[in-house]
């Protein structure tokens, strides 16, 4: 039996944090959320994650600052964990500028949780 | 099976891929990296659809679209995908023998409903395109089967639900929207509302979401309620339309 894989959400919305975690359920990935990016920082220091999917637009701390300050972490692992980020305003960031931002990949909103899924397996697999 | 063959051509890897992930989930698909890749696969074989970048190098993509018509490698249609955005830039596009536009960076959804939309085109011969994109439904049901291969029934109209509960929120604030004061707490609002509309495929509610963010963040007051008066309508007209939504009952 294979260890279930540990995502971490950084999302704001309850509704959409419902939903991807039922998606994330169905290949067996196990998923906790924060609810900004400062809760997101909290967890990771807590705890160890495989993946992290971050919302852009968060209260408190955005996700772009959010992984700025995951990717300066001193920790080796969690500093190099997959980002995705998933933007609502995409069309202000060209695909350049996320990977800028420190993001391995990118998924646009309104959510398709079939690309949702074959990008987080492209990761974890 | 896949029944359909589509040409992906565009010259940047991470859009070939991207589109490929979501091509590939539907449809056949084989890649170019270039306008003259594009005609040399066209020749081999017939395609039912092709997705074509503008600016490549060796061949650009609207000379690679003129070639193909021209020497009858294909009457399939043939999309520009493009950063170039604005409306005059279309109608450039359409005016050179493109059949559809695709502005990049794209929306996965809409990139796959443009696609789906030329297929059913093909399929049917009494459609009536002008109609037909102006009838949009309260609910997609497209994304509705998508959520529910992943969700039990009960979870998704749990999930609804609270969607409703949350508009319902959202419109209070939005009765309390005057004309002197777009705040950015209601601004952030209407941005939840339009990811959870949108990933729920409540279209009308996040087309107009999408307009009323648009105008509120370019501080442009009148065009902004006038779209927050429809937004308001469009929230109540899916409350409405949920109500007789008989699909989660089993």
């Amino acid at each position: 039996m294979s260890t279930e894989k540990k995502i971490l959400v950084g999302e704001d919305s309850s509704i959409i944090i419902n939903l991807t975690k039922n998606v994330l359920a169905f290949e067996n990935y196990q998923m906790k959320a924060a609810r900004n990016g400062k809760q997101v920082l909290e967890m990771l220091a807590a705890e160890d994650f495989d993946l992290i999917l971050m919302d852009i637009t968060m209260p408190i701390m955005d996700g772009v600052q959010c992984t700025k300050e995951i990717r300066n972490l001193s920790d080796p692992i969690k500093s190099k964990l997959p980002i995705i980020a998933i933007s609502g305003n995409a069309a202000n960031y060209t695909p350049e500028e996320f990977r800028k931002f420190g993001f391995d990949d990118f998924i646009q909103k309104p959510l398709d949780y079939d690309v949702v899924l074959a990008t987080v397996k492209k990761f974890l697999s | 099976m896949k029944s359909k063959k589509v040409l992906i051509v565009d010259d940047n890897d991470l859009n070939r891929k991207l589109f490929e992930n979501l091509v590939g989930q539907l449809y056949d698909f084989q890649s170019a990296q270039n306008g003259m890749e594009a005609i040399e696969l066209a020749t081999k074989t017939p395609f039912d659809l092709i997705l074509m970048d503008i600016q490549m190098p060796r061949m650009d993509g609207i000379t690679a679209m003129k070639k193909i018509r021209e020497n009858g490698l294909g009457s399939c249609p043939i999309l520009a995908v493009t950063a170039f955005a604005d409306d005059g830039d279309r109608q450039n596009f359409l005016e050179q023998g493109f059949d559809d536009f695709i502005s990049k960076p794209i929306r996965p959804r809409e990139f796959i409903l443009t696609i789906q939309s030329h297929f059913k085109k093909q399929g049917t011969s009494e459609s009536t395109p002008e109609n037909g994109t102006d009838q949009k439904v309260d609910l997609n049901k497209e994304t509705l089967v998508q959520l529910l291969k992943y969700n039990s029934k009960e979870a998704i109209k749990k999930v609804y639900l609270d969607f409703l509960k949350e508009s319902r929120e959202t419109l209070l604030l939005l009765d309390e929207a005057t004309e002197n004061t777009i705040s950015s707490e209601l601004l952030d609002k209407i941005h939840t509302l339009k990811g959870n509309s949108g990933t729920l495929g409540a279209e009308k509610i996040y087309q107009k979401a999408q307009v009323c963010e648009t105008f509120g963040r370019l501080n442009k007051t009148s065009e902004f309620l006038e779209a927050l008066n429809e937004l308001r309508n469009d929230i109540l007209d899916f409350q409405e339309f949920f109500k007789h939504e008989t699909i989660f009952e089993s």
